[in-house]
């Protein structure tokens, strides 16, 4: 039963990773706000590493 | 002045791209490393953990289990290394044993990687070095450096506070990944409870009469340079302290007793739920230590840190600590005497238990020679006695 339950969290929290990715890439394209643009790709570094299961 | 904006914008994402890849392909690379071991002559048998139990099938941690078989009869002795990864002399010592061990009555049974798991990845913010090498006539042999716990890529995500099983005692939520909290194990459990169990159910199927457990600590903690025992090796674990303190270590070993409400780990739970007597033996790590200085490869294999030294000036450690520090040829001598000891003094207590071997370099032969030359060149080897952690 826990094995499913974290299961299931595991799988939505990728879900949820991805969402905020997303959503950051988008407003690092809008924003012309170059030291905006500069925080967004650095907040966008530990959701690709999760992502790809590389940390 | 928008086409300014945006050069500088994807040029900093770019670089950024690049932080990510090199960065991912570091991780990657020791999720991946996989430690070539070159096995005696003389070994019987590797089996794989999920042999006694197919619930860890399939997962990292379904790791080798190392059989030499005398065919004489007598004892069984195992020997556990890394069930804490970032202490990394267990897993030396258990690669001495495998690489010359013969063993000539009785049984012993190796397992490098108790907690494969955490051994892929190292503890975040420590900025631990992610391999270390030993230096052999050959080149260097290089093992993972790795976490005291599993890696949340393979158990996650963790309890708010870790019940253990079936003790109940209220555990750190984190240590739901350690695997020297989650002894006898669950069958039904995530990974780490599933691991132990399997471990559990290795020992029982192979009748251990004796288990070793090798780990580090630090030295600001008071369990150190020690053996741990399980009541039902008092006698034993008693003997050994006083003889390898009176006749062969120059910083004694001591002995204590397994705390009876203390849960989950190998010396409380592998005595309570198996016919085997259960050890764990500590030795000093400075790199373990929080007032460290530089943490890196010179300092975990060379074991010398000011800070520490300055701090056992002013006798805040449990620890002796000089200008020698505690070189890991030190700290691999003092596990492998250690075990070799216990063999030999149960031997003496249960005549039915003796177990008696050849090839093992003895404590001054190691600090003189280091541990470089008990380990053999996996390129040179045959196909069929290199195997991998």
């Amino acid at each position: 039963m826990l094995v499913t339950i974290n299961f299931v969290i595991t799988c939505l929290y990728y879900v949820i990773a991805l969402f905020f990715l997303i959503a950051i890439v988008r407003v690092f394209i809008k924003t012309k706000n170059v030291q905006d643009a500069m925080l967004y790709c650095l907040i966008m570094i530990p959701f690709v590493l999760r992502l790809l299961r590389l940390k | 002045m928008k086409d300014k904006t945006n050069i500088i914008k994807f040029g900093f994402a770019a670089i950024v791209l690049c932080a990510v890849g090199i960065a991912g392909y570091l991780f990657h690379e020791q999720r991946v490393y996989r430690e070539p071991v070159v096995v005696s002559e003389n070994i019987t048998e590797v089996k794989k953990l999920s042999d006694y139990y197919d619930g860890v099938k399939g997962t990292i941690n379904d790791c080798n289990i190392y059989i030499f078989d005398s065919g004489v009869p007598g004892g069984t002795m195992m020997l556990m290394g890394s069930n804490h990864p970032e202490e990394p002399t267990g897993v030396m010592a258990c690669n001495m044993f495998i690489e010359n061990l013969k063993v000539t009555q009785g049984r012993i049974i190796v397992v490098t990687r108790v907690n494969t798991s955490g051994s892929t990845c190292t503890r975040p913010g420590e900025a631990y070095p992610r391999y270390f090498t030993q230096d052999t006539e050959w080149g260097e042999k290089k093992w993972r450096m790795g976490d005291r716990i599993g890696s949340p890529l393979d158990s996650w995500p963790d309890p708010e506070v870790y019940i253990h099983y079936p003790s109940g005692l209220n555990l750190a939520y984190m240590d739901i990944r350690n695997t020297n909290r989650n002894w006898p194990g669950k069958p039904d459990g995530l990974l780490t409870e599933r691991t132990c169990y399997a471990l559990m159910e290795c020992i029982r199927q192979e009748g251990v009469d004796m288990t070793l457990d090798f780990h580090e600590a630090e030295l600001e903690y008071p369990v150190e340079n020690m053996i741990v025992v399980h009541q039902k090796a008092a006698d034993v674990g008693a003997m050994v302290s006083m003889m390898l303190t009176s006749q062969t270590f120059d910083v004694p070993l001591s002995v204590d007793f397994s705390p009876e409400a203390l849960h989950g780990l190998t010396h409380r739970e592998v005595g309570d739920y198996s016919d085997a007597a259960s050890y764990l033996a500590e030795v000093a790590e400075p790199m373990l230590d929080r007032i460290r200085g530089i943490t890196d490869e010179e300092l975990l294999m060379s074991g010398k840190d000011r800070f520490v030294m300055e701090a056992g000036k002013h006798g805040l450690l449990y620890s002796p600590m000089d200008e020698n520090g505690w070189p890991i040829e030190k700290r691999v001598a003092r596990h492998v005497e250690t075990a070799r000891k216990i063999m030999e003094v149960n031997g003496t207590v249960h005549p039915d238990q003796v177990i008696t071997f050849e090839g093992i370099p003895s404590y001054q032969e190691i600090l003189d020679n280091g541990c470089g030359p008990y380990y053999h060149d996996p390129s040179t080897a045959p196909a069929d006695r290199v195997f991998y952690d």
